[in-house]
């Protein structure tokens, strides 16, 4: 489990994970506006679209962590 | 075709821009909010990705051992910042991916070190006159090097001739062309004075003949051992390589989005959920008797 958490959350300088952030933001901003056409419809929409994907990751994360333990 | 309620002008041609440079579409359709989200989206991960690689992520090549044809199918999708990839591996000519390959004579700044020559070892920067021994033998150079070479006694001017060891190729994802040989010379003023040693540096590669080159799994040329561009970029960069295929490719796929935004405007009309919300709810069955 420990070597799961530090790889999730940080190990050493950087952590790959954090990575996802901008990553997230970027996806549900593009994907917001390509369905929709005013901007504070745009943002609210990328908003919620944002936290259902760190919402599932975090979930698939928390399963992994779980498996993992012992190992 | 959809009824868009936003005036998208040319949509064909809006589209083209779009696919160039990402949320150019948008700006031409007057669309600011969206041009501004698009290309700082876009451009930003595509840049960044290219960034965490140290430019090497982006390259396109199809031949066997070597295939990046998916990976480069999505960073395509960015336009003109992908598309030199693909003139460096379609137009170039296959000497620009030799080892030691020097055409022509030119000359270009040197920075490096002496090394082997005793209490001479040290720091050099100048200039390199680069040619070929033959002009039919272009894969054998000779260089000719003025510089400073600063040692423990302070900095020395010095001139001399390097023998060929190895040279790096003409294009390769490195805005430094590495290069190794054997100085022999003297120094400034001080006919006497000979320096001989092991010259190690580097001579700096153009940005045409560096951006999106493909990186090489092996060369026709190389010596037994060697490590080939893949190997190189993967020892230095480890998980980051790959980070930054992934950061370039969701760039590409993200413009898609656009480019269809711009093609045929948004998917749903910005009052189409209101309406829906807004929408009494459906009577209830009629009981059945």
């Amino acid at each position: 489990m420990d070597s799961l958490f530090l790889l999730a959350v940080g190990n050493g300088a950087w952590s790959r994970i954090w990575f996802a952030i901008p990553l997230i933001v970027v996806i549900s901003l593009v994907y917001s506006a390509s369905r929709y056409e005013s901007p504070p419809r745009i943002l609210r929409r990328a908003g919620r679209i944002s936290v259902t994907i760190a919402g599932f990751m975090l979930a698939v994360l928390g399963v992994l962590i779980f498996l993992s333990r012992g190992v | 075709m959809t009824t868009p309620r936003v005036n998208l002008k040319n949509p064909v041609l809006a589209a083209a821009l779009a696919f160039l440079v990402p949320g150019l579409g948008h700006f031409y359709q007057r669309r600011i909010f969206k041009g501004v989200l698009y290309s700082v989206c876009i451009l930003g991960t595509f840049f960044t990705g290219l960034s965490i690689g140290h430019g090497q992520t982006v390259y396109f090549n199809w031949q066997s051992s070597e295939n990046r044809t998916y990976a480069y199918l999505c960073q395509f999708w960015v336009g003109l910042p992908a598309l030199p990839a693909l003139a460096q591996s379609q137009m170039r000519a296959s000497t620009a991916f030799d080892v030691n390959y020097v055409p022509k004579h030119f000359e270009t700044d040197f920075s490096g070190k002496l090394a082997g020559s005793g209490d001479l070892d040290g720091q050099i920067s100048g200039h390199i006159h680069l040619k070929p021994q033959q002009p039919d033998m272009p894969h054998l150079w000779l260089g000719e090097l003025t510089a400073t070479l600063t040692t423990a006694e302070g900095p020395l001017a010095i001139e001399g001739q390097v023998e060929p060891r190895s040279l790096e190729p003409e294009v390769a994802p490195s805005r430094e062309r590495h290069l190794v040989g054997t100085f022999e010379g003297n120094v400034q003023g001080e006919p006497g004075r000979a320096v001989r040693g092991t010259l190690e540096g580097h001579i700096p590669r153009s940005l045409w003949d560096s951006y999106g080159a493909p990186l090489r799994d092996a060369r026709l040329n190389d010596f037994a051992g060697e490590q080939t561009d893949l190997d190189r970029a993967h020892l230095e960069l480890g998980s980051r390589f790959e980070l930054g295929v992934v950061f370039t490719m969701i760039a590409g796929l993200l413009n898609i989005l656009a480019i269809y935004d711009a093609l045929e405007g948004p998917a749903y009309d910005d009052d189409e959920e209101e309406s829906q919300a807004s929408r009494p709810p459906p009577d209830p069955l009629p009981a059945v008797t």
